[in-house]
């Protein structure tokens, strides 16, 4: 196991220039962490392993992070994860200063990352020698728990369904995994391999951002000459650095709670950095803190989900989240195969991961947090209509790129397409990709244990951690079904009462 | 509730579709290629109607002009495929860009910087160094 290849000059290059590149992505508002990752891919596939690896890593950290930039300028969240607690961070720019504000942001990431990389090491660890023992029977109770958590937890409700059965149903075309039949290629053969799932992502999120903005036709009076006004002036590395330093060393149990409950939604199936960072700034908020202990607690906890998601994307081959759907999407374009059989055939790309993991929280992501606060303004001053061309061919040559397959960019366009109606008609995007991912994943491990039985149903509830996974899903059915009534009942309540008076 | 309208509508055949084509599907022993997609498309039709009988209220805005933009790119992508396999992946993709940018009203000299970048890009990164074949 060579450890010694993630400290090369190439690893920390890639994982510099990705960590910029995300940031400015992070950076401005509606350009998210998942559109920087996919047009990112296509390069991706042509790096190493090692270095590929890195600059994603590098680059989901940095986007999360600078997602708060956006927030702290003029109000206006770069990324959905920083949405939880816009107001908060502004005010707090307001009262002292956007580089205070910026600086708590960073190390609040920075320590939340690392706090996450830790569970991360412990939790895929143990989750990977647990699922050494698994077979087809628990991985489909686990992976319909990633389906039922997709489709229950994803807001608005029916959409979020629709949006994930869609992504379901569209990773049935091609070759079926039980008798090899091909299905919905309408004879032609470029479909029998099954929808490339980069190509999809890169139409979902790239090319349909193209679209929705050219139907807007509003570029740069938008958003981007607003950020100009909040250019960020003066600071000190004092203000950056020692002072949120000296607020996170008084409020280490606020910030250790909100890290490590970050972590655990970030591990859930279908939660991911923005949920993590609701939750966590609403028991900030419930309790009355501060506005800057709510920014604490919401920063700290996105940046942990992050490493969280990568828990059972590790060690099970299920993703946590959209990124990790993406990233699993392109680990298996790669060969690499996620699981527990990760851990004992390629252990060194983990260690590899955890290193990484390590030095983009403790490195990283202060030392780009600090340069992208200085220069964000340069980045922001890109016109928009120039970034849209750039996405637009990125997207075209990304997806041309894979397979070399010309059919692959009537795909892109058509996906494309898909991505321009589901915003329009405001659908989880993010459902898709996740149905896309889980969808195979749950048919090939339901057949294949059918196949095994003879279609002996019961043989699902047969062995102990199977029953254990299927009580899990019942259970999480249950509740969230409970919570979402819940709110349906309270929101007719509110209606009701404002009818009357 | 338009495009609520409009995309209940839309995954509603497609549900039913993939039901229908489903059933002409090969059977095994058991249950063979059909199951997961028949499965699925009766889930997405329930969820279908459900939409269509409670779409919400539209939030985006868009323009007239917004759709002739959309409908001429639309028409470049379409065509990608041939100019990508005739003129090659580079100047493909610099085409690309300079019809955003002039759809977008970017000024010329913006037009032409984008496009270049573009070309660069693409014939140097992509079709010299990483060697695809374009």
């Amino acid at each position: 196991m060579n450890v010694m290849l993630v400290l090369t000059p190439e690893v920390f290059l890639a994982m510099f220039i990705a960590g910029l590149y995300g940031a400015i992505f992070g950076a401005i508002p509606g350009l998210t962490a998942t559109l920087a990752l996919s047009l990112f891919i296509p390069f991706a596939l042509f790096l190493p392993p090692e270095v590929g690896v890195a600059a994603i890593i590098s680059l989901v950290a940095m986007a999360i992070f600078a997602g708060d930039i956006g927030s702290v300028l003029v109000r206006i969240p770069g990324t959905p994860a920083s949405a939880a607690y816009t107001e908060e961070i502004n005010d707090v720019a307001k009262e002292k200063g956007p580089f205070f504000a910026l600086g708590l942001s960073a190390l609040g990431s920075a320590l939340g990352s690392l706090v996450g990389t830790g569970l991360l090491v412990v939790g895929s660890l143990g989750m990977a020698m647990l699922a050494r023992q698994f077979s087809s029977f628990e991985y489909f109770w686990l992976v319909l728990l990633g389906v039922t958590t997709g489709i229950l937890a994803s807001e608005p409700f029916v959409k979020g369904a629709i949006a994930f059965i869609l992504g379901m149903l569209l990773a049935t075309i091609g070759y079926d995994p039980a008798l090899g039949y091909p299905r919905f290629t309408f004879g032609n053969p470029n479909l029998l391999g099954g929808i490339n799932f980069i190509v999809a992502l890169i139409g979902l999120f790239g090319l349909s951002e193209v679209f929705y903005q050219l139907l807007r036709a509003k570029t740069d009076e938008g958003t981007t000459s607003n950020l100009r006004l909040g250019l960020v002036r003066g600071g000190s590395l004092r203000t950056f650095f020692l002072e949120p330093l000296l607020l996170i060393i008084r409020e280490k149990a606020l910030f250790l709670r909100s890290s490590i409950l970050g972590t655990f939604i970030g591990f859930l199936p279908g939660a991911g950095s923005d949920f993590a960072a609701w939750i966590v700034s609403n028991f900030a908020r419930l309790t009355k803190a501060p506005k800057e202990l709510v920014t604490l607690a919401g920063t700290s906890a996105n940046n942990a989900a992050v490493a969280g998601a990568w828990i059972p994307a590790l060690s099970l081959g299920i993703p946590g989240d959209t990124l990790t759907a993406i990233i699993l999407g392109l680990f298996l374009t790669l060969g690499i195969h996620p699981g527990p059989e990760l851990f004992s055939k390629n252990l060194s790309l983990v260690v590899e991961m955890y290193l990484i993991f390590f030095i983009s929280s403790v490195v990283l992501m202060p030392i780009i947090g600090y340069i992208a606060a200085k220069v964000v303004g340069l980045v922001l001053k890109l016109p928009k209509g120039m970034l849209l061309s750039f996405i637009a061919a990125i997207s075209l040559i990304g997806a041309y790129s894979i397979n070399n397959n010309p059919f692959d960019l009537y795909l892109l366009t058509a996906f494309g397409v898909l991505g321009l109606f589901f915003k329009l008609g405001n659908f989880p995007l993010g459902q898709t990709v996740l149905g896309l991912v889980l969808g195979p994943l749950l048919e090939q491990n339901l057949m294949m244990s059918m196949i095994k039985t003879h279609w002996n149903l019961f043989s699902l509830f047969e062995r102990p951690v199977a029953i254990f996974l299927a009580v899990a899903n019942l259970l999480l059915v249950l509740s969230l079904g409970w919570w979402k009534m819940k709110q349906v009942l309270k929101v007719r309540s509110l209606q009701s009462r404002t009818r009357r008076r | 509730m338009l495009w609520d309208r409009i995309l209940a509508l839309v995954s509603l055949i497609l549900g039913g579709l993939s039901l229908a084509l489903s059933t002409t599907f090969p059977r095994g022993q058991g249950p063979g290629p059909e199951l997961f997609p028949s499965i699925l498309g009766m889930t997405l039709v329930m969820f279908s109607v459900i939409l269509l009988l409670n779409p919400s209220p539209d939030r985006h805005e868009e323009n007239s002009k917004g759709w002739l933009s959309l409908a001429l790119v639309l028409v470049f992508f379409a065509l990608s495929p041939t100019l990508v396999t005739h003129l090659g992946l580079a100047v493909a993709a610099a085409l690309g860009a300079a019809s955003v940018s002039l759809l977008l009203k970017e000024p010329l000299a913006r037009l032409l910087v984008t496009s270049l970048i573009v070309w660069l890009l693409g014939q140097y990164i992509f079709v010299r160094w990483l060697g695809i074949p374009g």
